[in-house]
């Protein structure tokens, strides 16, 4: 049986690339997966970590987290460490398994775009 | 940014950021290192057991100070993580308590060795048949563990303290046995290197990561 990531026809609309179709866009956007790369290595991190790790801007780093957030790929703690404010982040299970997901489409999809680009003269 | 895809680039930064980052931990190691290079001479001047008591309360001072600036400053800068408990974290951690127990057995050794004697002693004579088999095997100990510690955290200038140490060891002893050395010049100069590296990158730390308000 021919698989489904090699060319099976004669329009030649399938050659492997379907499987960038199907990558998760919330986690696509660099910003994002940098942020879920970084929480997927650790337990928890505070936001000032999150900053330094991803060197995103807080704004930045805000939006993209509530993005998360609401896709419930992360977990946001608020609380206090005495009397300075603490954000503690957490990878979900949910986001945990999206993320491994992601990795394995992705390399999916780039092993199948072996091959030497065209010259031009 | 290519290095966000690699899972195994990040778990290291994340080791890098902190344990290495902010130049304490050379600080630490630079401090140490001179007061190896120095202990002879307190030695002439204390005898062996308060020069003992001296050092491992100097040692002791270092390692609280360390904590305590890393708890009141490093921390608030380069924020809080917890890294997960993995076996190979777990192995990682293991390994680096039993090289910093061996370090620290080598430094207490070093301490209650006995000395040549009498820094005014006139019987001293150059002794060119002495075997530098343990210097040698200290150098390749120091060289091997540090090129560990480098490997594992990405931190490419652990491989050159470690050997820069060794070799420093090996030539204070030399010296000493040859031309009468009491102070440890080479490893003085070995631990002042590794002094100005960690105050260079405390100082570029200190500005690099400025106090965070969340």
């Amino acid at each position: 049986m021919e698989s489904k990531n090699k060319v099976t026809n004669e329009t030649g609309n399938d050659h492997g690339l379907r499987e960038l179709a199907q990558v998760d866009r919330l986690i696509h956007e660099p910003a994002r997966l940098m942020i879920l790369m970084v929480l997927y290595t650790v337990d928890l991190a505070d936001f000032t970590y999150l900053i330094n790790a991803t060197e995103l801007t807080d704004g930045n780093l805000s939006s993209h987290l509530a993005k998360l957030e609401a896709a419930n790929y992360v977990e946001i703690e608020k609380g206090y460490e005495g009397k300075r404010p603490r954000t503690l982040l957490r990878l979900t299970e949910e986001g945990r398994l999206a993320v491994e997901s992601y990795r394995s489409t992705m390399q999916q999809a780039l092993q199948n775009m072996k091959g030497e680009p065209d010259k031009c003269a | 940014m290519s290095q966000i895809y690699d899972l195994s680039q990040v778990k290291r930064r994340n080791l890098q950021l902190i344990a290495f980052e902010d130049g304490l931990f050379d600080l630490l190691l630079g401090s140490v290192y001179m007061a190896l290079a120095i202990y002879p001479v307190t030695r002439e001047l204390l005898g062996p057991i308060l020069n003992l008591v001296l050092y491992l309360g100097w040692l002791a001072l270092l390692v609280v100070g360390q904590l305590l600036i890393r708890y009141f400053v490093s921390k608030p800068r380069i924020g809080y993580v917890r890294l997960r408990n993995t076996l190979a974290m777990r192995l990682l951690f293991i390994i680096t308590i039993v090289m910093v127990l061996v370090t620290f057995g080598l430094v207490l050794v070093t301490l209650l060795s006995p000395g040549l004697g009498s820094a005014s002693d006139v019987t001293f004579a150059p002794n060119p048949d002495r075997s530098y088999l343990v210097e040698l095997i200290t150098l390749l100990v120091l060289g091997a563990f540090f090129s560990f510690l480098g490997y594992m955290f990405g931190v490419r200038r652990l491989y050159f303290y470690g050997w820069m140490v060794g070799l420093a060891y090996l030539f204070s002893v030399y010296m000493e046995h040859n031309a009468g050395w009491i102070f440890f010049f080479p490893q003085a100069i070995a631990a002042g290197v590794i002094l100005v590296i960690g105050f260079v990158l405390l100082l570029r730390f200190l500005q690099n990561y400025p106090l965070h308000g969340e």
